[in-house]
């Protein structure tokens, strides 16, 4: 196998709440031009793990590596998409002010974004097909609506990788398929696409490959080896019910209805 | 004692327990602030009563008072239904109008009578045993009856709803399931809290009840884990608070209510440090317990991952990437507890060490 | 009118109470999307200790308690700093919320500062210069000097150039501080400039609104500006232009009638503004929001007279 330099390498990355481990010794390698969901039960440093990374939360130990260089040296690569629930929607700007956000790391302080930043985030609401919405309030776009600017602002960083916290939550059906067509888009463009995800039952639509977390890492790699029922009872820490998937699951479509995604007890 | 002395102090003690009560369930339910803003919320009340009916002592003076605290509470939520202001914001606004109506009030009709800055910010609790009535023979002061009465309302209240308002705090959802009234039961209570407010108000001033309101139970938060505990302790930190400062604005010749704001205000700065489980020092000594834990349990596993038998220093040390400090502390105390050997400038786990590896989810809950 | 223009002590009182509007509006503004309302309450309570520390030193190395607000100005920033970083550090710290942390610091800061503002009243020997002193609370535009003026301005001047130099990183800071900090910037620093700014914006208008008051100046206007646009950029400009007009009319107000506090008279203006605003701004105000409520009723039934056989063209959502 050829040496390819992973977009994201994690080593050893263990985070700490008041001494309460939420990631423990995680490694973890993500190769460039991947779509990978991680997958995990409530409480199981999904989002942790996202913001360890990029420095958001402290870290008591570990070492993350983005194309190779130690990330601190390297924060303009990642691109990244906060829950949608985490900011006060009835914030007094415009939808092309929050996607113009995005261009903020790289002009550097004081610097006022210019006529070429805001083409940069025209450009991308065009993608999203938001353009019509630009000069309205941000409060008055749909919850879907509202996730495709988040996405937007994470495109004008025009990073390699990009990371996201649970982007379908609380979107339709039908925006949910526009989004993931937008990611596959952005991975087949050579992009590195790291996605929190909740979901089990849309995990093999989605995805190249996996990471089932639950404090630590209980596997990763392609959906078709790291989605066994055996690892999923593993990380959800009890038995599935109607679920007998294994690795030849693709052939075989597994019935996941009645699985319990946030459950994790017998 | 002199009966005035003893008259007063008994006023401060049953303010202070009586503050304390109510600060607990503001403090538990997030509130604290509505404290600040009913004392000045009130004010408005006790002018137009007082314009009215040109009495001090007039019963009208706290049944006004407490309905002008009422009026900011709902003129508060009414703001907040709308979605349009934030709700902190709402709070600010409300109060700051209603305390300039009551000031611009007072100016306009009040001058060269007893109420001036100084006694809407100070009360005048030194002065406040003067006025006395007859009860069953006894002169007791006017203050201290009703007072004590606030405080017994209070307890009534208290013992009466205490696992309603347990419950309404905790999940308003599901006690309004169980057909408790949530919504009820807080304005209730807001209003008991409004006339406490108006009754401490006119003896200890505004500052005070804030002060009483907030400090003890915000001490007594982290010094008592259930809510019964937190109502005693809160309690005895006010009247704690009440005697001290009391006794420092006797020395310092001035009106007590500085005073015993500020001791209350320094037995809360204690308590953060020195509580027991809660404080800052016993929760450093917590974690750096605990992180002395993680850290030998995380050299384990790197240990255990990395190299089954043994590995050079330099090599583990980078690969766990803490400082040099760190790394050598974690690794001696390993060793000390014969989980790991040091062989010269190589590192390998004992079988004991092995065992602790492969089991971390006991010791740090994973 | 005229004569009230042309007089030295109310052009001074006027512009200082303007000016002081314009700014506490502008930084208002922050405080309020922060939803860090409060912190100006306490600031303001705070900064008495401080004006009572400061006056008592000059008093302890001069002979005299000085009153200039280059004196006091520099304490109550020093106070109201102070109790905003202990607030956060027993929030760190402790179990206790941002409520409490605020309150208690507000009782301890003023607590302290009324003992001490009582002490000097009382002191024997006499202080000099104390007189005056317990303006404080309750604010007195007409004590104003000149040089007062140019204390106000100087760092009103500087916390607006600040909050427009730095303005990009404060909007995106203030609306997502994790994205903020995914980008790279930094957000302690970011924090302890926007605390800065809000705290300067608190200590300047203590003198002539008085600090028990402060919060209505800092608050009411971000509030009432917020209803009428969906852009920060105007959002600000409208407070400080709101923060201005209540600050000159309460000064004006004051000056006319002898017995109207400032202060009050000046949180009351604000109060109207508010209400104006949340009742009939464009888009938003309850006005609106009725009318809109009764288009759409309307609507509603005319639509289910016309066509009651349209089909389900919506799918359902998922969760």
């Amino acid at each position: 196998m050829p040496e390819v330099t992973p977009a994201l390498k994690i080593n050893g990355l263990t985070v700490a709440y008041d001494s309460i481990p939420v990631l423990w010794n995680v490694d973890l390698s993500i190769n460039p031009g991947v779509m990978m969901g991680v997958v995990g039960p409530n409480g199981a440093g999904k989002s942790t793990l996202l913001k360890a990374v990029l420095g958001v939360v402290p870290t008591l130990a570990g070492r993350t590596e983005v194309l190779g260089k130690r990330f601190t040296k390297n924060r303009q690569q990642i691109g990244y998409v906060p829950q949608r629930t985490s900011v006060d929607w009835d914030f007094p700007t415009t939808v092309l002010d929050l996607v113009t956000m995005g261009t903020y790391g790289s002009l550097g302080w004081v610097w006022r974004p210019g006529a070429k930043q805001r083409k940069q985030a025209m450009a991308a609401l065009e993608r999203f097909e938001l353009a019509e919405f630009a000069k309205r309030q941000i409060g008055e776009l749909s919850g879907g609506q509202q996730q495709r600017a988040f996405l937007a602002r994470a495109l004008v960083q025009n990073a390699p990788i990009y990371f996201l916290d649970e982007p379908f939550a609380g979107v339709d059906a039908t925006t949910e398929k526009a989004i993931v067509k937008l990611l596959q888009s952005l991975r087949d463009e050579g992009k590195t696409i790291v996605v929190v995800h909740h979901d089990l039952t849309t995990i093999c639509d989605y995805f190249d490959e996996i990471t089932l977390i639950n404090k630590k890492i209980i596997s990763t790699g392609p959906v078709s080896c790291a989605f066994t029922a055996n690892l999923l009872e593993k990380t959800y820490g009890g038995p599935i019910k109607n679920c007998g998937i294994d690795c030849g699951f693709r052939d075989a479509p597994v019935e996941l209805k009645g699985l319990p995604a946030e459950s994790n007890d017998a | 004692m002199d009966p005035l002395v003893f008259w007063t102090l008994m006023i401060a003690i049953t303010t202070a327990v009586a503050c304390a009560l109510c600060g607990v369930y503001l403090v538990v339910n997030h509130e604290s602030m509505v404290a600040e803003a009913l004392s000045h919320a009130v004010l408005p009340g006790i002018i137009v009563a007082f314009v009215i009916f040109q009495d001090r002592s007039s019963p009208w003076l706290i049944i006004s008072a407490g309905l002008s605290g009422l009026l900011m509470v709902w003129l508060v939520q009414t703001i907040r239904n709308t979605r349009l202001v934030d709700g902190d914001a709402a709070l600010g606004i409300v109060f700051s109008a209603l305390f300039s109506v009551g000031i611009i009030a007072a100016s306009q009709n009040l001058n060269n009578t007893h109420f001036h800055a100084h006694c809407i910010i100070d009360g005048n609790l030194a002065s406040a045993a003067l006025q006395t009535v007859q009860l069953l023979g006894v002169e007791i002061p006017r203050s201290f009856l009703v007072m004590a009465s606030v405080l017994v309302a209070l307890l009534v209240f208290i013992l009466f709803f205490y696992k309603e308002m347990k419950l309404a705090m905790f999940d308003a959802e599901l006690s309004q399931s169980f057909g408790f009234r949530p919504a009820l039961l807080h304005l209730g209570w807001l209003a008991l809290v409004s006339i406490t407010t108006v009754a401490a108000f006119e003896t200890v001033g505004s500052i005070l009840v804030v002060a009483l309101m907030i400090a003890p139970p915000a001490a007594g938060f982290l010094l008592g884990s259930r809510l019964w505990k937190m109502l005693v302790i809160s309690s005895l930190v006010g009247v704690f608070s009440s005697l001290v400062g009391f006794q420092a604005g006797y020395v310092l010749n001035i009106s007590p209510t500085g005073p015993i704001a500020t001791v209350a205000g320094l037995v809360f700065l204690v308590t953060v440090v020195f509580a027991p489980r809660q404080g800052v020092l016993a929760k450093a000594r917590l974690r750096q317990r605990q992180r002395s834990d993680l850290f030998q349990q995380l050299l384990l596993a790197r240990l255990k991952r990395d190299t089954p038998d043994a590995v050079g220093v330099r090599e583990l040390s980078d690969s766990v990437t803490w400082t040099d400090q760190q790394f050598r502390r974690a690794l001696t105390q390993c060793k000390n507890k014969g989980w790991v050997t040091e062989d010269g400038a190589t590192v390998g786990l004992t079988e004991q060490g092995k065992q602790v590896a492969d089991s971390p989810d006991e010791t740090l809950a994973l | 009118m005229l004569d009230l223009l042309s007089d030295h002590t109310f052009r001074t009182v006027f512009l200082g109470t303007a000016g002081i509007g314009a700014v506490s509006g502008a930084v208002g503004c922050f405080a309020y999307l922060r939803r860090q309302s409060l912190i100006g309450d306490v600031v303001a309570h705070s900064s008495l200790l401080g004006i009572m520390v400061f006056f008592l030193i000059s008093y302890l190395v001069t002979g005299e308690g000085n009153k200039s607000l280059f004196v006091l100005i520099p304490g109550a920033l020093v106070a109201g700093t102070a109790a905003l970083l202990l607030t956060r550090w027993i929030i760190a710290e402790t179990r206790l919320k941002p409520d409490s942390g605020l309150g208690v610091m507000l009782a301890i800061f003023f607590g302290s500062g009324i003992l001490l503002l009582r002490w000097v009243q009382r002191a024997t020997p006499n202080i000099p210069g104390k007189r005056g002193l317990e303006n404080y609370l309750f604010g007195m535009a007409a004590a104003m000097t000149e040089s007062d003026l140019w204390m106000i301005g100087g760092l009103g001047l500087f916390s607006i150039l600040l909050m427009l130099l730095v303005w990009k990183e404060f909007k995106v800071f203030t609306f997502d501080p994790v994205f903020t900090q995914s980008l790279g910037l930094n957000t302690n620093w970011l924090d302890t400039l926007l605390l800065m700014m809000m705290v300067i914006g608190i200590v300047i208008g203590i003198q002539s609104v008085g600090v028990v008051l402060m919060i209505a100046l800092l608050v009411t206007p971000a509030s009432s500006a917020r209803q009428w646009t969906g852009s920060l950029g105007a959002m600000v400009m409208l407070a400080a232009g709101f923060g201005a007009f209540c600050g000159g009319m309460g000064s004006l107000i004051s000056f006319r009638w002898s017995n109207m506090p400032t202060g009050p008279v000046i949180v009351l203006v604000a109060t109207s503004v508010f209400l104006f605003s949340l009742i009939f701004a464009p888009g938003r105000g309850l006005v609106y929001r009725y009318a809109r409520r009764k288009q759409m009723a309307r609507e509603a039934r005319l639509e289910h007279q016309l066509d009651i056989d349209v089909g389900e063209n919506q799918t359902g959502g998922m969760g």
